[in-house]
């Protein structure tokens, strides 16, 4: 086993020093659902337990798009910690002046803004000028994937993987079609459970498809954590913003994919989003649907969460 | 106040003195008339040097009698005047990799091609797809002070930054390229040939690179010594005092590229910085992988901002010295 060791080694050096600090509180199992506040980042982080899940499309879906098929087993031997939210824009504030970090789309000078219509290059817009109302618990958007990667980095994580993301998604609620359950309507026992395409929305701009007779209050993004938490206590992995996976996007992938804590493929050229947003509908809001961009693609609709894999 | 500057103004003075002699009795050269022509200074951060280059005019794009109506380089013309009203500061040789770590090192960022997991690798024959390839290991052996390479535009912006520069636009970059002397054809000179006075000027495609890479188009006759990157100022500099502007690596500058931009300016443009949205951001200069026809100094060519080759890097300019 020596070769492997030597790899594990030079990847705890390539992450830097610290990560090889033995982790504090880890002596007893955390409990599943387990909240913890990360100092670097100030957002909360939910222990999501070891498991095993059907990935893909879910029996019966008849929405269910090529790249989701065949649906397959995967098993993910270690437990995380997962984001409790998507990233907010006053964390990614904390990260820019610790980092002194330029995004993307400010490096671009412009950004894909959505006009009601359809996306549209602005110059300006950025994660602090987003061309909406934006609270600083709002989630983060105009975000590239090179600009989440470094973000999670620096709050002492990682981007989840396509299959840690789907499998926090389902929240132990396996064949169901949508993260909250099977109704296209997110609604559960008269709770709302995301801001999705919605009647809000649609008094904004009455030619877009929406989520009917719903109104989650918002047109567009929400305060990170409004709605409903999901079995594993995780909030907004149905819409407000699209989150980025580490992963590499190949739309063969789930073909021949690895059973035990798959990684994706090694090269690429897009990266892997899931989760839909505040202008999705029901369609693209299934716990199934994949989309992927250019790692350098930021817009309107694109944010992200982290994981760790040791508690903060 | 950089104590070398005295002796490295003297140097610069004698090389410019050497080359205000009349090449081939054609054009003039610069002569150094100007007082602030010369200076140069050490940026304490990245401790790279660089050159003061003074506001002027200069026509910027394809040259009379140089053949830019092929396709591939029509986006050379017109030709048009240029005022680059301030002086700036331009970085005397390319970023190289010692200066590279110091940035990453302070800054802890990751480049895009680390990011990716992948970069393209030119293999002599075609772009391949390598795994942990990236600036630290381009796939061949550079030492310190080699140009830093598998760098991509937004690594580069960010580097400079830091640096407390920017990338130069690439109005500045042909400017500084031409060192004085507009109508040249090559970024050395007017012979394809890149030997001045028998003075090696430039790292590219070579004899050296055709032992290796068999199939390559090279300067016939031409042996720089190098097969891939060379040390930084391994070649003569122009006459701005700038070194490797034509081969060794390629340049991003930062401005987005659009073949018709030049097309846009009826009179004197000044201070143009390209267009404000686009896809691909300006590259300029050859590198050790091209012979003489990507050595023209009005040759443009572009890349997507996130890309990363193993014959791209980049120098920053300042508008204030370090």
């Amino acid at each position: 086993m020596r070769p492997a060791h030597s790899v594990l080694l030079v990847v705890l050096w390539a992450h830097g020093l610290s990560a090889l600090t033995p982790p504090r509180n880890e002596a007893a199992p955390p409990r599943a659902g387990e909240v913890r506040l990360n100092s670097t980042d100030a957002l909360e982080y939910v222990y999501v337990p070891p498991g095993a899940f059907e990935m893909g499309c879910v029996a019966g879906d008849s929405e269910c798009q090529e790249d989701e098929k065949p649906s397959h087993h995967v098993e993910l031997a270690h437990g995380f910690w997962m984001g409790r939210t998507e990233v907010t824009v006053e964390a990614f504030r904390k990260f820019v002046s610790a980092r002194n970090y330029r995004t993307t789309a400010e490096s671009d000078g412009w950004s894909r803004f959505f006009d009601g219509k359809s996306l549209v290059k602005k110059e300006g817009v950025a994660w602090q000028i987003p061309g909406f109302e934006q609270g600083p618990k709002h989630p983060v958007l105009h975000v590239s994937w090179y600009d989440a990667r470094q973000f999670c980095a620096w709050a002492g994580g990682r981007l989840p993987t396509e299959a840690e993301w789907e499998y926090a998604a389902r929240g132990g609620r396996e064949s169901a079609r949508y993260p909250w359950g099977d109704g296209s309507t997110p609604l559960l026992g008269g709770a709302k459970q995301a801001n999705v395409a919605d009647e809000s929305l649609k008094r904004r701009h009455p030619s877009l498809k929406v989520v009917s007779g719903y109104d989650d209050g918002y047109a567009y993004t929400s305060p990170a954590g409004e709605f409903a938490r999901n079995d594993f206590g995780l909030q907004d992995i149905a819409g407000n913003a699209g989150e980025w996976c580490s992963d590499w996007y190949d739309k063969e992938y789930y073909r021949a994919p690895s059973g035990r804590d798959p990684v994706g493929p090694a090269l690429g050229l897009q990266r892997v989003i899931r989760g839909g947003s505040w202008v999705d509908d029901a369609s693209n809001l299934r716990a199934s649907y994949r989309v992927r961009d250019a790692p350098t693609y930021h817009d309107s609709f694109v944010g992200f969460r982290c994981v760790r894999d040791v508690g903060p | 106040m950089n104590a070398h500057w005295p002796a490295l103004t003297l140097a610069l003075t004698l090389t410019l003195a050497a080359r205000a002699l009349p090449a081939r009795g054609e054009e003039k050269a610069v002569k150094p008339a100007r007082p602030d022509l010369g200076r140069v200074a050490t940026s304490r951060k990245d401790g790279l040097t660089y050159a003061f280059i003074p506001p002027g005019v200069f026509q910027m794009g394809c040259v009379p009698g140089d053949d830019c109506a092929k396709d591939d380089r029509k986006d050379e013309g017109p030709r048009h005047p240029v005022k680059l009203a301030r002086g700036f500061w331009m970085g005397r040789t390319e970023v190289t990799v010692e200066a590279f770590l110091t940035f990453v090192a302070q800054t802890g960022r990751q480049t895009t091609a680390e990011m990716d997991g992948w970069s393209p690798l030119f293999d002599g024959r075609q772009v391949v797809r390598k795994e942990r390839m990236s600036w630290r290991s381009p796939g061949f052996d550079q030492g310190p002070k080699h140009p830093v390479v598998v760098v991509s535009w937004y690594d580069a912006e960010a580097f400079c930054a830091w640096s407390g520069g920017r990338l130069p636009t690439e109005a500045e970059w042909e400017y500084a390229a031409r060192g004085g002397e507009d109508g040249k054809k090559f970024v050395w000179g007017n012979d394809p040939t890149p030997v001045a006075s028998g003075v090696n000027q430039a790292n590219v495609a070579d004899e050296s690179a055709k032992r290796v890479y068999g199939s390559w188009t090279i300067v016939p006759g031409y042996d720089d010594g190098y097969i891939q990157t060379s040390p930084v100022a391994t070649f003569a500099p122009n006459g701005f005092g700038l070194h490797d502007m034509g081969g060794n690596v390629a340049e991003w500058c930062s401005d987005w590229y659009d073949e018709k931009y030049y097309a846009s300016f009826p009179e004197m443009v000044v201070d143009p910085k390209g267009p404000g949205v686009g896809e691909q951001r300006v590259v300029r200069g050859s590198s050790w992988v091209d012979d003489a026809s990507l050595s023209f100094a009005s040759r443009r060519y572009w890349d997507a901002p996130a890309t990363h080759m193993s014959f791209i890097g980049f120098r920053c300019a300042r508008d204030a010295s370090p």
